[in-house]
């Protein structure tokens, strides 16, 4: 019976993990692309070095 | 599991990417005058899509909590295989997408692709997200059926034509996988991808009618016999369809997943988002300090202006971590900083 609970386990547990890293690589993924379209949208590096002058 | 706990937050658009695909994103970058150099981000999901795939993620992970429910304490054990028989509920599932809905789904893209006049980059991606899929579905089918072996058999393996044929095709596709990450231009990786996969598609029918062209320790075909006639009845007839319905929900829920990364991973390769940044940096009149240069690797000084970014605060005080706009010229570093 064991062997029965193991193959269980094995098949749901290893789909599971594997949606989860889907999930996570597309989140990074849509994470990446949207940081880089927004600096390519904003002011441009001296703006970023005056922004950082300011808080400082 | 946190199947549908995960769909929910892939269902969530980034605000950044525009989620109405050419013309948003040529909104957004246009303001920079570079619309030419990245092109338009890939469409994003809209809200009918991401419900779907809502939906999708949350009827698998139901449809398979009620597989195991029924599998496990509702359905009678076998005649003669007492409790283990209740592996033929994930077994059988698992080797159905592995064999005959991924490598379906993956030949016909890889046709589509090589034919001239449907040739388009999604049926290349396509295919290539449904063998990622399926090879992780034919290992598992090799696994639970090892397991189901030796406690049938005695042994955890057996060069039987079945599980011969199914290592061999779970190889195949492990090829498959390695030679998309050859490098090449995208029509050369996609054209040998689709070659690979027809080849590897030989042995699928090799796979199912090895039970039946030689004599093997492993069973029979339960349901789909040569005369289609069923060898499984009642509540586990029912079951077992329920795990086959589950499986597949699961499995196109996961190819919607990967097919969206790969379609984000094709952007940020062929769209030139880092030239298009390094355009800017070439622009300005000040110099870029995070030059990687022999003198200047990374430069972590205190003194420097890009140690604060105005859009992303770094992390934990005192923390020395370039997190200006420099690091986004490096995908590690972005990747690292999100985990």
């Amino acid at each position: 019976v064991s062997y029965m609970y193991a193959g269980y386990a094995v098949a749901i547990g290893v789909l599971g993990l594997y949606a989860l890293r889907l999930s996570v690589r597309r989140r990074r993924l849509e994470r990446l692309v949207s940081s880089r379209l927004k600096r390519l949208a904003g002011p441009g590096p001296e703006a970023w070095a005056e922004d950082g002058r300011q808080e400082r | 599991m946190s199947i549908a706990t995960n769909s929910r937050h892939e269902a969530i658009s980034s605000p950044q990417v525009p989620a109405s695909g050419a013309s948003g994103a040529a909104d957004v970058v246009g303001a920079a005058g570079v619309v030419g150099v990245v092109g338009a981000a890939p469409q994003g999901w809209s809200k009918r899509t991401t419900n779907i795939v809502r939906a999708l993620g949350a009827a698998a992970a139901v449809g398979i909590a009620a597989t195991v429910w029924l599998g496990l304490f509702v359905t009678p054990p076998g005649a003669t295989m007492g409790n283990l028989v209740r592996l033929v509920y994930v077994h059988p599932a698992v080797a159905w997408i592995a064999l005959y809905v991924a490598f379906g789904i993956a030949g016909a893209a890889s046709v589509l692709w090589l034919w001239p006049r449907t040739r388009n980059s999604f049926f290349d991606r396509l295919a290539a997200s449904a063998m990622e899929v399926g090879t992780v579905f034919t290992g598992l089918t090799l696994v639970t059926g090892s397991i189901w072996g030796k406690t049938t058999w005695g042994v955890w393996w057996a060069w039987d034509a079945r599980l011969t044929s199914t290592a061999l095709l779970f190889v195949l596709q492990l090829g498959y996988l390695a030679l998309r990450r050859v490098p090449a231009d995208h029509e050369a990786r996609a054209r040998r991808s689709a070659v690979a996969a027809l080849v590897a598609a030989v042995d699928v029918p090799i796979v199912h009618f090895s039970v039946i062209w030689w004599r093997t320790l492993h069973q029979q075909a339960t349901v789909l016999t040569p005369t289609l006639n069923v060898t499984i009845y009642g509540s586990m007839a029912w079951t077992m369809l329920l795990g086959f319905v589950a499986f597949t929900l699961l499995f196109v829920w996961m190819l919607a997943i990967r097919m969206r990364s790969a379609a984000l991973e094709e952007y940020i390769e062929g769209e030139g988002l880092d030239a298009a940044l390094e355009e800017r940096w070439a622009e300005a009149t000040i110099d870029n300090p995070f030059d990687r240069t022999p003198d200047n690797p990374f430069d972590r000084t205190p003194d420097n202006p890009f140690d604060k970014v105005p859009d992303k605060p770094a992390r934990g005080a005192g923390e020395v971590i370039p997190v200006g706009a420099a690091a986004s010229f490096d995908a590690g570093a972005e990747t690292r900083r999100d985990q």
